[in-house]
């Protein structure tokens, strides 16, 4: 029944054996670049849908817009937004899930600026996303100071799966980024 | 076939078992939600829902295509297309110290989907500048924008804490009593607007 | 490399089949004990010491944890202070000399809507006076009003009735206790405060007032306590 040899030392020579062929494998995968981070995808125009766990959304576009919105300059980008959970979904629970860079430059936007507006009711401080329901939305983030926002001419807004975790010190389960890239929209910048 | 052989065959199905068992058990682990969970209290619309910490009567249920609150804005708020706004009507009253309604107050549905009671207004029951204080109940409204064709045997879910840390709370759950034939016939005759008024002492 | 036993190498070896050990001689009647028993008292026997400093180290293992924690949560604020009742109608906290002057029912000042039926406006009138600077800013930082009745149903202060026109020389309570110009009462000055709450009807007869302030001005361990009067005491 035994497929391992039986001697002691038969047994080490099999052992080594094997722990070099990995070795050799996982070093040439290594070499070929097998082990390095896959790229980001490339940039895409505004109108395709992207959905994860949490929601489908199609960037609509055409342009982001740089405009002032109470008392700040935030970056403004159109879009049509359904969640898929079942319950309502608080909209910082996709703060995470959002990584927005101002380009050339590569100024990332702060995630935890994210802000909802559904464009029928404009006025309204939108704080929950309720199951299944399709809103045209304006997804905002502020624009950092300075002139970054100002010479940018593009916004490149990745938009990375979700998973429903527990947190690392509050351990209560919430809506978090998976760290994997799903689509790479960009947009031109237009100043309002 | 050895009886070696046997054994260990023996052996190797039992550990499976086991392994399967253990990852049984580890599925039945209680998540930190489900821990600190709000402790639930159940109950009918019309009647009070006692939650120990709270009581909730529901009074009534209206639906409306339109919701306005005259503190927060002057402009009536439309229900988005398909949606249509429901309003419940309820009598909060503390037990024993000043407590809060926390967000987000649920309008759940049979088919398991909810829906978070709004907070753009300032007057629903769940506006944070409102406080239960013992023994002085508060009637007002919760309003909810639900899609017309997810309307069916509603039920509200209400928790209130005394700080914004809604673990172990106090919950209600009123079964509104309203079954789809009701809510069909609640739709065709639907207000064009309704006017949520600031809480007031009951 | 050949193995130089030729035997094959088993990890499991099975002992080739023994006779059984030779039965053991049946004991032989037992010798007469001597003069001194060997067996340990009865204590030792039934291991009561191990007992004992279970009974004794369980509980502190319990107690101790348990205590530590309520000291942390009582000098963070996350715990109310528990009040302490104060004999006749003056008391000193963190500094200050209180005194409850009374309570006054129904006085809206004609200021918005009548009273709703069943509920009652109670407006507790308090003079204090910070005995020094710190204890002035503490009562500024930290001030909290209660009302407590016979139930343990506690309330806490109103702004329904925030409009009424008081006399001009009442402090501010809305946030920690300050003069009239919302700044630091000065030390040693006497300063009248009017906290106001709604209760039901049947409260009324059982009420105290709790104050509640800062012992410290560390912001990590503010160490609040508290003081509480009787209505019916002034």
């Amino acid at each position: 029944m035994d497929i391992l040899p039986q001697g002691p030392v038969a047994r080490v020579l099999a052992m080594g054996g094997f722990v070099g062929v990995a070795g050799a494998l996982v070093l040439t995968l290594w070499q070929v670049g097998g082990l390095e981070k896959a790229p980001p995808p490339a940039p895409v125009p505004p109108g395709t849908e992207v959905r994860n766990e949490l929601f489908a959304l199609t960037v609509t576009g055409p342009r982001a817009v740089v405009a002032d919105d109470d008392f700040e300059t935030r970056v403004q980008v159109s879009g049509e937004l359904t969640s898929l959970s079942k319950e309502p979904v608080r909209v910082s629970d996709l703060n995470s899930v959002f990584a927005p860079k101002l380009a050339p430059g590569d100024a990332a936007l702060t995630t935890s600026s994210l802000r909802i507006r559904f464009d029928r009711s404009p006025e309204r401080f939108v704080t929950y996303l309720q199951p299944e329901v399709t809103e045209r939305v304006t997804l905002s983030w502020a624009a950092p100071e300075g002139a970054a926002a100002a010479e940018a001419e593009e916004v490149l807004l990745a938009v990375t799966g979700a998973a429903y975790e527990p947190g690392f010190t509050d351990q209560r389960l919430s809506w978090w980024t998976d760290n994997e890239v799903l689509q790479v929209v960009g947009l031109p910048i237009e100043q309002g | 076939m050895t009886r070696d052989f046997r054994r260990r065959v023996g052996v190797f199905a039992l550990s499976v078992v086991l392994l399967v068992l253990i990852g049984l058990a580890h599925q039945t682990y209680p998540t930190r939600n489900e821990l600190t969970a709000p402790i639930s209290h159940r109950g009918d619309a019309g009647a009070p829902v006692d939650a120990r910490r709270f009581a909730i009567e529901v009074d009534r249920v209206e639906l409306a295509r339109a919701v306005n609150d005259p503190e927060s804005s002057p402009d009536s708020a439309e229900a988005g297309p398909g949606l249509v706004w429901v309003v419940v009507w309820a009598t909060v009253t503390a037990t024993e110290e000043p407590l809060r309604i926390g967000n987000p107050v649920l309008l759940e549905t049979a088919d398991g989907y909810s829906f978070a009671g709004d907070t753009t207004m300032d007057s629903p029951l769940n506006g944070f500048s409102v406080v239960q204080e013992p023994g002085l109940g508060r009637y007002g409204a919760f309003a909810f924008e639900v899609p017309r064709e997810r309307l069916s045997d509603l039920s509200l879910r209400v928790t209130a804490s005394g700080d914004l840390d809604t673990r172990l709370s106090a919950q209600a759950v009123v079964d509104l009593g309203l079954d789809a034939a009701r809510l069909e016939e609640m739709l065709d005759t639907a207000a064009d607007s309704v006017e949520i008024a600031p809480p007031e002492y009951r | 490399m050949p193995p130089t036993d030729p035997r094959p190498f088993r990890y499991r070896v099975t002992p080739p089949p023994q006779a059984p050990p030779p039965r053991p001689e049946p004991p032989e009647a037992p010798e007469p004990r001597p003069a001194v028993p060997r067996r340990a008292p009865w204590w030792r026997r039934r291991h009561l010491p191990s007992a004992l400093a279970l009974l004794v180290l369980l509980p502190l293992g319990v107690g101790v944890p348990w205590w530590l924690e309520r000291e942390d949560l009582l000098a963070e604020g996350v715990m109310a202070p528990e009040a302490v009742p104060v004999p006749g109608t003056t008391g000193s906290l963190s500094g200050s000399e209180w005194e409850f002057r009374g309570m006054v029912l129904g006085e809206t000042g004609g200021f918005g809507e009548p009273l709703p039926d069943g509920v009652e406006l109670v407006d507790a009138v308090f003079l204090v006076t910070p005995g020094d600077a710190s204890a002035s800013e503490l009562l500024l930082a930290s001030c909290e009003f209660l009302a407590v009745d016979g139930r343990g149903r506690t309330w806490t202060q109103t702004s329904a009735y925030a409009g009424r026109v008081m006399p001009e020389e009442v402090g501010s309570t809305s946030f920690g206790c300050a003069g009239p110009d919302a700044e630091a009462i000065a030390p040693g000055s006497e300063q009248g405060l009017v906290a106001t709450f709604l209760v039901p009807e049947d409260a009324v007869d059982s009420l105290r007032f709790e104050v509640r302030a800062d012992t410290s001005d560390d912001p990590e361990a503010p160490r609040p306590a508290a003081v509480s009067f009787r209505a019916d005491s002034a």
